[in-house]
């Protein structure tokens, strides 16, 4: 069973993203449990949508339906993650959605390299935060801090 | 390594369908409530629907595969999707502000969010495919 952790960056965006009861983000985490719970590492390397691969890590962005606003994958979230499979991690880097009150329409590479070192950062620190996908509302210890 | 055959003709058959509607989008005269009319909002509404349809299919097969694409392809794919973008944009321009748009408000919105996401692709070949040789993403990610 892969190990699942998030940084800062996630969490405050996730946080942002679900306290607007009124902009159609509430189910962002049962969306996002329900893409990774049950899977195994080699499963969520094998995930298309890649960025940039090689042998020890995967940079993904991957579509996720938004099932409270009934949007498809093209139109519903973007998660960008790491994986790492050689020691099995997945490290959750952002989250953005489509449409709605803070729709974005792409993410540029300089803002991914913000959010990687921010993801640097927190590994040195030992402050990423784990999460466990395979339970639902794996962000709700992380939204609470 | 060249783009295959099936890819470009895909992109082709939806610029295609693109430029049709286009031309369907701006009747020389038309009298409203008219049956040309309402015939022309029911063959434009399904033809929209089905062109949002192949572009949505075809954005997400193309950013789905485009870790696969030799640099080479992705370019040539970079090319024939901008073209597609600029004839969406063209289609849109047509009916921005005419009695078709108010018709067939809903369809075009629909349209108008798929179209967006030709742009993300774009960018992301540009940034992934095309401009790949970053030794600070590199770098960023094997501290990880």
């Amino acid at each position: 069973m892969p190990s699942f952790y998030c940084t800062s960056d996630f969490i405050r965006q996730s946080k942002k993203l679900t306290s607007d009861k009124k902009a159609g983000y509430d189910t962002l985490q049962k969306d996002i449990c329900d893409v990774f719970k049950d899977k195994n590492i080699d499963e969520i390397f094998a995930f298309n949508d890649t960025l940039i691969v090689n042998e020890n890590h995967k940079l993904v962005k991957l579509r996720v339906p938004n099932t409270k606003q009934n949007l498809s994958k093209s139109n519903g979230f973007r998660v960008i993650f790491l994986v790492q499979p050689k020691i099995e991690k997945v490290t959750f880097i952002y989250v953005f959605p489509k449409r709605g009150k803070f729709g974005m329409n792409s993410i540029e590479k300089e803002q991914i390299k913000t959010l990687l070192q921010t993801a640097v950062k927190e590994g040195k620190d030992n402050s990423l935060f784990e999460i466990h996908p395979h339970k639902d509302f794996i962000l709700e210890n992380a939204l609470n801090q | 390594m060249v783009l295959t055959a099936d890819i470009r003709e895909r992109i082709n058959h939806v610029y295609q369908e693109t430029e049709t509607c286009s031309l369907k989008s701006n009747p020389k005269t038309i009298v409203i409530g008219s049956d040309d009319y309402l015939d022309l909002m029911n063959h434009l509404s399904k033809d929209i629907k089905r062109l949002t349809t192949d572009i949505e299919l075809l954005v997400e097969e193309l950013s789905a595969d485009l870790h696969t694409y030799p640099l080479e392809s992705a370019t040539e794919i970079k090319y024939e999707i901008q073209a597609l973008y600029a004839s969406c944009i063209k289609l849109l321009s047509t009916v921005n502000n005419t009695v078709i748009y108010v018709t067939l408000k809903t369809t075009f919105q629909q349209f108008r969010m798929t179209v967006n996401n030709i742009i993300e692709l774009i960018s992301d070949i540009d940034n992934f495919k095309v401009k790949n040789n970053d030794s600070e993403l590199e770098d960023l990610l094997n501290q990880m």
